[in-house]
């Protein structure tokens, strides 16, 4: 009994790691790269332009109308994309609709920020630097000390090892006089020296409700925004801009983005969904892309077979839409393949940067593969348990690799 | 009876055991001098960043990754390989002690020995790093060593298990999976970064039944 026992042992491990290699394995040798365009906005035809790199360094330029056009024709189309190569070339008009086209002007009203699920859900050390906001210095100096913030908030300094209660307590008390209620949720900001100023941090309390704590002169600076705890923020992220005109941005549980204006912290809604309702911003599979320029705002969302581009007008009205698509990983041949050889797949590898055991199952399909490792079984290989058969009609072609190699002693 | 197979386990091992134990000293005091050494020449403060932002602490208890595993190799090899060479494994089979327990308890001593190892690591590290690291990062330190002390496990087992299987054929598929499952304890490249280990805690537990089969094999002369 446990000799038979033992040996399932040995063939589920035996399913476990084919399950986990296998499928991978098979994607590797017989998936085609697929040659996906490149689309964006051009503010000069106000109309959409993408580029399909055909390999062997063929590439093809066009707009969705279906002219075609030369790489330096393409370039003057998105003068805000390429305007130092156009410069080079003496080709970048000094206007266009009015705004001043000078590589200082572009570079001056252009910002842009992306969102994956890695930057959303990630391994970190919940400790902090609050950089002081008003230095005495030409640019922002690394602080002296970290910070923790959960129960209650403490400096604590790295000579030592130990809290600097009488900083910790400043903090503490400034954040109790904003309201803040104890423990924190989400801490944001942006631990950088690289960056034109600071604005500190952007922290949900217990409620949800969303502080900005900063350091000026050494003093706290906390000051409770008003965003509403009901858009239930996910994840916060800051990023100072000399345009200064949003703090940072935020995704929501239900997969919203917003912006955190300059506007005494009134919150204004990105565009993520569409009147079709496809192509929809999901945070956790897509990737969001927020470009803003001297003219229009431009929204990517992109994912697997998909590429949705959104363009707003300075004041966010929407402007025009379009989506590009090809065939997405389950249905390319290699992946459909797949799917019919194999009941299931083993993998850790998340979008986000963890490690975690998941099982991808294919369904009906899978079927298939079951039928075919039972025949095989049932034909080649007779006298057997039942149990056996029980196994490979479970786990398919990796359970009949498995009893197929160990074979039963009795 | 018991008494008699730990003390002949104990006999292959013991030179083993005293230099392992010293290799387990060792990478303790290598793990406070290069914690030590960065401390010095970066600054308390650039350190932590470090530690914090770069995973640093990961490369400077790098010993604490291998030597498990590195261990539990040793010990496979050195309980199982004189036993398994001219067929001496029969003579423990005539034994009056069934052939399942001899084998469960051969390996159960053995992975004592390794068992000890990790406490000694695990707790080691934990005060090595909390006298000069905050809370914060020595929970993360000390769950991060998680996985790879559950790696050493588990190649502890498939070693005693690849080597008391009488065919080379077995061993080599043995030795496949093997590697496959082990690798899977080793992909972090930063800290706490498997979302649950649960799945990988029932792997380690269930990979010593696997040794039954090997050992029913050998008994019955199958090549």
């Amino acid at each position: 009994m446990l000799n038979k026992l033992s040996r399932y042992v040995i063939i589920l491990l035996i399913v476990f790691v084919a399950a986990l290699y296998l499928p991978d394995f098979f994607s590797m040798l017989f998936d085609k790269k697929v040659n996906t365009p490149r689309l964006d906005y051009s503010a000069v035809i106000d109309d959409f332009v993408y580029t399909i790199y055909g390999g062997m360094g063929q590439v093809e330029y066009r707009d969705i109308k279906g002219n075609s056009y030369n790489e330096r024709e393409y370039f003057a189309l998105l003068p805000f994309m390429y305007y130092a190569t156009l410069e080079k070339w003496q080709q970048l008009p000094p206007s266009l609709k009015g705004i001043e086209l000078s590589s200082r002007n572009i570079r001056e009203n252009t910002q842009v920020f992306r969102i994956q699920a890695k930057d959303i859900d990630f391994p970190y050390v919940p400790l902090y630097l609050m950089f002081e906001a008003e230095p005495d210095y030409a640019q922002l100096m690394i602080p002296e000390d970290l910070f923790r913030l959960g129960n209650k908030i403490e400096f604590i300094d790295p000579n030592s090892n130990s809290v600097i209660a009488e900083k910790s307590e400043r903090f503490q008390s400034a954040l109790l006089d904003a309201g803040f209620r104890f423990p924190a949720k989400i801490i944001a900001g942006n631990p950088t020296n690289r960056k034109p100023f600071d604005e500190g941090y952007f922290i949900s309390d217990a409620n949800g409700a969303v502080f900005h704590l900063k350091m000026i002169h050494d003093q706290p600076v906390c000051i409770k925004t008003g965003i509403d705890p009901k858009l239930n923020i996910r994840q916060i992220f800051v990023s100072e801009n000399l345009r200064r005109e949003f703090y940072g941005w935020f995704v929501t549980h239900d997969n919203k983005v917003f912006l955190i204006t300059y506007d005494d912290y009134k919150v204004r809604e990105l565009p993520t969904r569409t009147k079709e309702g496809i192509y929809d911003y999901i945070a956790d599979e897509m990737t969001y892309r927020f470009y803003t320029y001297p003219i229009n705002r431009h929204v990517y969302i992109s994912g697997d077979g998909f590429v949705k581009m959104i363009v707003t007008d300075n004041d966010f009205n929407p402007i025009a839409e379009h989506v590009e698509t090809w065939t997405p990983y389950d249905r390319r041949s290699a992946s459909v393949i797949k799917q019919f050889l194999f009941p299931f797949e083993l993998n850790t590898n998340t979008p986000t940067n963890f490690v975690k055991l998941q099982l991808d199952h294919f369904g009906w399909k899978g079927l298939a593969g079951i039928a075919a490792s039972l025949l095989a079984l049932v034909l080649f290989s007779r006298k057997r348990s039942w149990t056996d058969y029980v196994l490979v009609l479970l786990t398919g072609v990796f359970g009949l690799i498995g009893v197929l190699l160990i074979k039963d002693e009795e | 009876m018991l008494k008699a197979i730990l003390y002949k386990e104990w006999i292959k091992l013991r030179w083993a055991v005293i230099v392992i134990a010293g290799l387990s000293l060792l990478t303790l005091a290598y793990s406070i001098g290069m914690i030590n050494y960065y401390i010095e020449f970066q600054g308390a403060l650039n350190n932590w960043l470090y530690v914090i932002g770069k995973s640093l602490l990961l490369r400077n208890i790098v010993f604490v990754k291998y030597l498990p595993l590195i261990t539990g190799l040793t010990f496979g090899l050195l309980q199982f390989v004189q036993e398994m060479s001219r067929n001496r494994m029969r003579l423990s089979y005539h034994l009056p002690i069934s052939e399942k327990k001899l084998l469960l308890s051969s390996v159960g001593i053995g992975y004592a020995f390794l068992l000890a190892e990790i406490v000694f690591l695990f707790f080691g590290l934990w005060l090595v790093v909390a006298v000069n690291y905050p809370a914060e990062i020595v929970q993360k330190a000390l769950l991060s060593m998680i996985p790879w002390f559950l790696g050493g496990s588990a190649v502890y087992f498939l070693t005693s298990f690849i080597i008391l299987e009488p065919s080379w054929i077995y061993r080599i598929i043995y030795g496949i999976v093997s590697a496959g499952l082990t690798s899977l304890y080793f992909q972090a490249s930063t800290y706490d970064q498997y979302r649950t280990l649960w799945t990988f805690v029932l792997i380690v537990l269930l990979i010593p039944l696997t040794i039954l089969f090997a050992g029913h094999r050998f008994r019955r002369g199958t090549k």
